[in-house]
C-alpha cells in the first residue's frame, strides 16, 4: 500500500533517508510548476527547487504529522519563490498579450487567432505581469487546485484575504485581456 | 532519477546538509514562548510607567499652563519604547503563533487594546510603590522612591 505523504515524511523523521527520495518523486514536479509560474524563470526555478528540498529535509523534524505535509513543503516552496523572486526583480514586458490586446481588442478575433494551447501561454504571461501575492493565489487556486484553508496554511494569510486576493488578481489579469471573458480562459 | 533528485540525495548522503533535531525545534519554540511572554510583561510594565509617571509628576498646575505641564512630565522614550515593544510583539505573535489566520487588524487591536488596560491597572494598583520602595532599599535609603519623578 502507497504510503500517505505524512507517512513519509515520519519515516524521514525517523532517519530513513531514502525516504526522502519518494519525497523529492511526488512533489518535483508539482513545486517546479509552481515554482516556475511564481518566477518564469528556469535557472531561478532549479535554484529555488534544489534550496526548497534542502530546507525541508533540514527542518523535517519541525513538521507535524497531524497536519497536512503537501502545505508545509508549499509554504517552504513559496518562501523560496519570494526569496528568489526578490533577489532577482525584473518586470516581464508582456510583448505579445500587449500587442493582441491592442491590435484584435475584441474576445472573438484572439480566440479564433489562438488554440487552446496559446490561450493557457497567454494566461502564463499574463500572470507574471500582475502583483505576486494576487499570482500566487491565482496559481494555488487554478493551476495546484489547492482550497482556500490550504492556500490560507501555506501564505499564512486569513482564509478571506485569500478570497480577496484571488479577486484582485483576477481584475489585475482582466485590465490585460480587456475585453477576453476570462472566465473562459480560466 | 533526475538531476535534481541526484543533487538533493547526493547532499543529504555525504552529510552535507544535516536534520536539525526535534530538540531543537522544541527548543526554538520554548524560547519564542519565553520571549513573548517576557516581551509581554515588560511592555505592559513600561505601559504601566507611562501612566503611572505622569500622574506621580503632575501636581496641582492648573490652567492655560496645565497641558504644557503635561505634555513636559510624559516620560516620552518610555512612551516610545512601549509602543515599539508593543509592535515587536505583535510581530511575534503573528509571525510564530499561527495568529495569521486572524486579520492583521485585529490581532493590532487586540493585544494594544489588552496592553494598554493591563499597563493601566497596573499603574493605579499599589505595584510602583511596592516596587519603588523595594528599589529604594537595595539602594539604602529606605525611602522607596526608586524611579519616581521629583515633584519638588
Amino acid at each position: 500500500m502507497k504510503l500517505t505523504d505524512e507517512d513519509l515524511a515520519l519515516k524521514v523523521q525517523d532517519g530513513d533517508k531514502e525516504a526522502f527520495g519518494e519525497v523529492i518523486d511526488r512533489f518535483e514536479k508539482p513545486l517546479c510548476a509552481f515554482i516556475y509560474r511564481m518566477l518564469g524563470d528556469k535557472d531561478n526555478c532549479a535554484d529555488a527547487l534544489q534550496e526548497t528540498f534542502l530546507k525541508a529535509y533540514k527542518n523535517i523534524n519541525s513538521f507535524d504529522p497531524k497536519r497536512k505535509f503537501s502545505s508545509w513543503i508549499y509554504r517552504i516552496a513559496h518562501n523560496e519563490a519570494i526569496t528568489h523572486y526578490r533577489k532577482n526583480a525584473k518586470h516581464v514586458v508582456l510583448d505579445d498579450v500587449a500587442e493582441i490586446a491592442s491590435e484584435n481588442n475584441n474576445a472573438e478575433t484572439i480566440q479564433k487567432n489562438l488554440d487552446l494551447e496559446g490561450q493557457k501561454r497567454l494566461l502564463d504571461k499574463a500572470l507574471l505581469s500582475i502583483t505576486l501575492k494576487y499570482r500566487e493565489v491565482i496559481v494555488f487556486r487554478f493551476y495546484e487546485d489547492k482550497s482556500y484553508e490550504e492556500i490560507s496554511e501555506i501564505m499564512h494569510l486569513p482564509v478571506n484575504t485569500v478570497g480577496t486576493y484571488l479577486n484582485r488578481g483576477k481584475q489585475e489579469i482582466k485590465k490585460h485581456f480587456k475585453n477576453i471573458n476570462l472566465e473562459e480562459i480560466l | 532519477m533526475s538531476e535534481l533528485k541526484n543533487k538533493v540525495m547526493g547532499s543529504i548522503k555525504k552529510n552535507e546538509v544535516k536534520m536539525h533535531s526535534k530538540n531543537f525545534f522544541k527548543i526554538i519554540k520554548a524560547l519564542t514562548e519565553i520571549g513573548i511572554v517576557a516581551l509581554t510583561l515588560l511592555v505592559i510594565f513600561l505601559i504601566n510607567l507611562s501612566f503611572y509617571l505622569p500622574r506621580k509628576g503632575l501636581g496641582l498646575e492648573l490652567g492655560a499652563n496645565r497641558w504644557n505641564h503635561i505634555i513636559s512630565v510624559v516620560p516620552w522614550w518610555i512612551v516610545i519604547l512601549g509602543v515599539a515593544g508593543i509592535g515587536l510583539l505583535i510581530w511575534l505573535i503573528y509571525r510564530y503563533t499561527g495568529a495569521y489566520k486572524k486579520r492583521l487588524v485585529w490581532i493590532i487591536g487586540i493585544v494594544s487594546i489588552v496592553i494598554v488596560i493591563a499597563g493601566f491597572a497596573l499603574s493605579v494598583s499599589n505595584f510602583n510603590e511596592t516596587v519603588g520602595k523595594g528599589f529604594g532599599q537595595m539602594n539604602g535609603n529606605g525611602q522607596g522612591n526608586g524611579y519616581h519623578h521629583n515633584r519638588d
